[in-house]
């Protein structure tokens, strides 16, 4: 079976490498601009790398990788909005299957047999996809691979009508280490009664040297705080070492964002709240009185 | 300008039971409505329509089976989005609806779109799946070009200037109509309509029609199953001092401090 | 103009019937429910006689979504992890069932909604619109006012329309009981064998006894289909006088009832899949309750149309038959033209020649399980007395008339006295 892979994130393409190398032969596409970023990448067959394109022309990018497809089975693509958007434009432009998010992948008689996150984190779907099948991964499911020097050719952009023009980027300010690379994360939830509270579950992750990341209540409705640390299977999902969980009764589609965490610890003053059931340890106390202490605790303990 | 809008006939999630000792999911009994970011969809049509004059109409194509209450239910989540000022509403639903995937309905929402309209709006997920992938294949379908993740948009003459949000950075986009484009919840926030707005909602046109196709779906679920997490969970008792204590003891004794 | 002629506010199972009724007659009608659906919130009420929505619907249970008929009833009197169960198997000539409300309420709503009525569900009515002192509508969530010549309150036993419009005084919370029931599911061939019944039969059991640990009230147990129903009602008045937390000893009772031995076995091994408090009206505080002004009728709940029999409640047929009332009276004053209290009292004329006398019978008898030895001495009594009766030790035994003298003066109770508050107590159930 042959697999194309593409992502504009280095370390996002090195994962689809690894998930398509369960598959078949693995081409991995970067366009010039990522040349670099990509040379590093082991365990394709080859690194196709498209010159004149520009990683950011997501229009191009539909295009390229549809003109592509017909030598590939299954291309897959990684999980940020940006692949996710890839995922129906090129799949339809092709003919082929297509699905998001995929935590598991195989092949079956003659079918790709995709695994995948459904109803809101409620249940596991497991899917037949005719090919050719287009997929995005999902985030930290597959370890980059350590061996397999690929080889390098080049091609040839696409040529096309253009209909979308970018006129601005903006970056966004960054929030620090990215929720979904954190070892420690502190969950805020509507059990903070103002935004200024939001203060003691910060002391605590400066303790830890953990980062905050918030309920959907906390960041999409109330936007205490930035959209892009919402902890969810709509936002981000996360996988740290240790994840505590202060003030969130903890939701359905919160739940599914915190179940790859390795310890969950539940702070919440309402003892039938769901998030005990999906913890290690609990701790049914006002946060207003637990969180002080244990921040003060783990600072003598660290010596900070 | 006309505008369609996409409204998924989303699987209420919330109210979805699933045993996590038989690993039963009770899909059948679980209510359905429109998603919660269509409804975002629909208001931005409903500014879109007010500033620019011409109709939004919604579109569903139901994939729950064409029983009495799955029918109902779509015709509510129609009625809640004329409700919030639509002019009408296109039902398509019938026998083999329910095997039809994002492939499927995007040919069918296509052949009703026509070229009847100059933009589709559509969220940027349903809360039941959270795939996106639908206004994509639509834009596909109908060579249009295809804007996601919008938090604002403005439309003059056949230009549209979409601000999109992406992980790291906004990206603001000029596009030329017909373009499909989807939104994120940010966008507004969806007007909720008063009850005489209900009422009179139910006499707007909705359209029903029968869903028929001649294309094979290319995904088919194999198997639906609970997602298995053990935890634990342990309750530390005592109080503030005792349980900190505890709990420090308990995480060092893990390795996460 | 009006917008409608009729706002209905609730679409419970009075609500729904009211609605019904005046879109059949060809009356604009309007129903707003809170919940998110006809029923969401009703999780009280798991039987219903059927004579009231008979006369609506003849023979509705081939239709609509009951659970089972009830053709057994028991009494219980639970004493530590002992109990005596009393069994009636019947089939009365007017049926009575056991159903979901859930399931139920939307199947009544649907009715009205096929009759023309345009119901709306998951909406907020704040109260009633009040003009000259007359009611003329609804004021909606958000201040939206909406208006009719007549306005039904159909809102439930809290009802702040009654309450704003002067039909009732402000409720206090020792106006209520609470209740607490919990929905098991187990399979239907589980449930027949466990109860002994055949399909689409199904049994009512009261207990009373020392679960409530003295305070007026007691469990029930109810089968549905695949699930059963199974709580405890309480006074509140007598529970907020033990100063606890009414909801933890709400929880506590409920928890000691269903791990009674003899309960346990019931429900053993099923799946808790619903678990509800409810404020239940109490049966006193409605005689100071109007039923009708200007413009406006208060049925069901709303009015107090139901008893509460300290161990179970009964208020669907009552509400049932209080909305049959109140269509009858409403469509007779939307075609006269007049809707004026005076012209809206034929109501309670309807009313007072049939379902007030029963519902006055009702609550006479209630007051009379107003005893708390009913909930504390008798189940006790009646143990131990069975227990002396069946004891074989191989020891001489105790004569029954000394142990029972001897019962009754440790519970202070006399014979006469005993015997008349078991009669009793057997009679108004």
């Amino acid at each position: 079976m042959r697999i194309l892979v593409f992502s504009h994130y280095p370390d996002l393409a090195a994962e689809l490498v690894s998930a398509g190398s369960g598959l078949g032969d693995v081409s991995l596409l970067a366009t010039s601009d990522m040349r670099e970023a990509v040379s590093g990448i082991k365990g394709a067959r080859e690194i196709l790398i498209c010159e004149g394109v520009e990683s950011g022309d997501q229009e191009t990018l539909v295009e390229l990788i549809s003109g592509l497809a017909s030598d590939f089975d299954v291309i897959l693509l990684s999980g940020d909005r940006r692949g996710r958007e890839l995922v129906g434009q090129v799949a339809h432009r092709v003919g082929g299957s297509s699905a998001v998010d995929a935590s598991g992948l195989s092949v079956s008689g003659g079918n790709l047999i995709v695994e995948r996150m459904t109803f809101g984190g409620k249940a596991i779907a497991v899917e037949e996809l005719a090919l050719p099948a287009v997929v995005s991964v999902q985030k930290g499911k597959f370890k980059p691979l350590e061996e397999g020097e690929p080889s390098i050719r080049e091609i040839s952009p696409p040529s096309m009508e253009r209909r979308i023009q970018v006129v601005e980027r903006r970056e966004k300010p960054k929030v620090g280490v990215p929720l979904d690379k954190a070892d420690i994360v502190v969950a805020v939830g509507r059990g903070f009664r103002r935004k200024e509270d939001l203060k003691l579950a910060y002391d605590l992750a400066d303790v830890l040297g953990g980062v905050v990341g918030a309920t959907r209540p906390v960041a999409a409705d109330l936007k205490w705080m930035d959209e892009e640390v919402w902890i969810g299977i709509s936002g981000v999902r996360i996988s740290p070492k240790l994840l505590i969980v202060v003030g969130a009764s903890g939701q359905q589609q919160f739940a599914a964002g915190i179940m790859d965490s390795k310890v969950v610890v539940a702070i919440n003053n309402d003892p039938k709240a769901p998030i005990f059931e999906q913890s290690d340890y609990g701790v049914v106390m006002d946060l207003y009185e637990f969180l002080p202490v244990l921040t003060e605790k783990l600072r003598k303990l660290k010596g900070v | 300008m006309d505008i369609a809008v996409l409204i998924k006939q989303s699987l209420d999630v919330q109210e979805l039971r699933v045993d996590q000792d038989t690993g039963k999911i009770y899909v059948e009994d679980a209510p359905t409505k429109a998603g919660d970011i269509d409804l975002n969809a629909a208001e931005e049509a409903v500014r879109l329509k007010e500033r620019l004059g011409g109709k939004a109409v919604a579109l569903m194509l139901s994939t729950w089976g064409s029983s009495g209450r799955r029918q109902k239910e779509a015709r509510e989540a129609l009625t809640r989005v004329l409700a919030m000022g639509l002019d009408e509403a296109v039902l398509i639903m019938g026998e083999g609806a329910e095997r039809a995937d994002t492939y499927v309905v995007a040919k069918a929402l296509a052949r009703e779109i026509g070229n009847r309209f100059q933009l589709v709006l559509a969220g940027e997920g349903s809360e039941d799946n959270f795939s996106g992938l639908l206004p994509a294949r639509l834009a596909a379908e109908l060579g249009w070009p295809y804007v996601a993740y919008a938090t604002s948009l403005e439309v003059e003459g056949d230009v549209a200037t979409v601000t999109r949000s992406l992980e790291d950075f906004e990206e603001v986009v000029k596009v030329k109509l017909p373009a499909v484009i989807s939104v994120t919840q940010e966008i507004n926030k969806p007007r909720v309509p008063k009850l005489m707005e209900i009422v009179k909602a139910r006499k707007k046109p909705m359209d029903a029609k029968n869903f028929s196709s001649s294309e094979e779906p290319k995904v088919r679920i194999r198997e639906l199953r609970v997602p298995k997490v053990e935890r634990k969970r342990v309750i530390i008792e005592g109080d503030k001092d005792e349980a900190a204590e505890k709990l420090i003891q308990a995480l060092k004794e893990e390795g996460v401090i | 103009m009006a917008d409608f002629d009729v706002i209905v506010v609730g679409a419970g199972p009075a609500g729904s019937v009211v609605s019904y009724l005046l879109a059949k007659k060809g009356h604009s009608v309007l129903t707003v429910e809170r919940g998110k659906r006809p029923g969401a919130k009703n999780m009280f009420g798991g039987r219903l006689y059927s004579w009231s929505l008979e006369k609506v619907f003849p023979e509705f249970w081939k239709e609509a979504p009951v659970e089972r008929e009830v053709t057994r009833e028991v009494l219980g009197f639970l004493h530590g992890d002992r109990g005596i169960e009393i069994r009636l198997s019947t089939r009365p000539e007017s049926r009575s069932f056991t159903l979901l409300r859930a399931k139920f309420d939307q199947w009544l709503a649907e009715r009205a909604e096929d009759a023309g009525a345009e119901v709306v569900p998951g909406f907020k009515v704040e109260g009633p619109l009040i003009r000259d002192g007359r009611v003329v509508g609804v004021v909606a969530e958000g201040e939206e006012e909406m208006e009719s010549e007549v306005v039904v309150a159909a809102d439930g036993a809290l009802s702040f329309m009654a309450e704003r419009a002067g039909l009732r005084p402000k409720l206090s919370k020792d106006d209520f009981a609470v209740g607490a029931k919990e929905v098991i599911e187990l399979p239907k061939e589980v449930i027949e064998d466990r109860f002994g019944l055949a399909d689409g039969e199904g049994a009512a059991q009261l207990y009373v006894g020392d679960l409530t640990e003295g305070v007026v009230g007691g469990g029930f147990l109810y089968t549905n289909r695949e699930s059963v129903s199974l709580g405890v009602v309480m006074r509140i008045g007598s529970l907020a006088s033990k100063a606890g937390e009414i909801s933890t000893s709400m929880w506590e009772a409920t928890e000691r009832f269903k791990s009674h031995p003899m309960i346990r076995r019931y429900v053993e091994g099923g799946k808790l899949v619903e678990y509800s408090a409810h404020m239940i009206p109490e049966t006193q505080f409605m005689r100071g309750v109007r039923l009708y002004t200007d413009g406006m009728v208060v049925v069901g709940d709303a009015a107090g149309f139901c008893v509460n029999y300290g161990v179970t409640v009964r208020g669907m047929d009552f509400a049932i038959e209080s909305a049959i009332a109140a269509a009858e009276a409403v469509h007779g004053a939307l075609e006269r033209g007049d809707t004026s209290a005076n012209s809206l009292g034929e109501y309670e004329r309807i009313l007072s020649s049939g379902m007030l006398r029963e519902l006055e019978a009702a609550r006479r008898a209630v007051g009379l399980m107003e005893d708390e030895r009913l909930y504390t001495s008798i189940p006790r009594m009646a143990v131990r007395t069975l227990e002396h009766l069946f004891l074989v030790n191989g020891r001489p035994k105790e004569s029954l008339y000394s142990f029972l003298r001897r019962e009754m003066s440790e519970e202070g109770i006399s014979l006469i006295s005993a015997l008349m508050l078991g009669w009793r107590a057997l009679r108004s159930l």
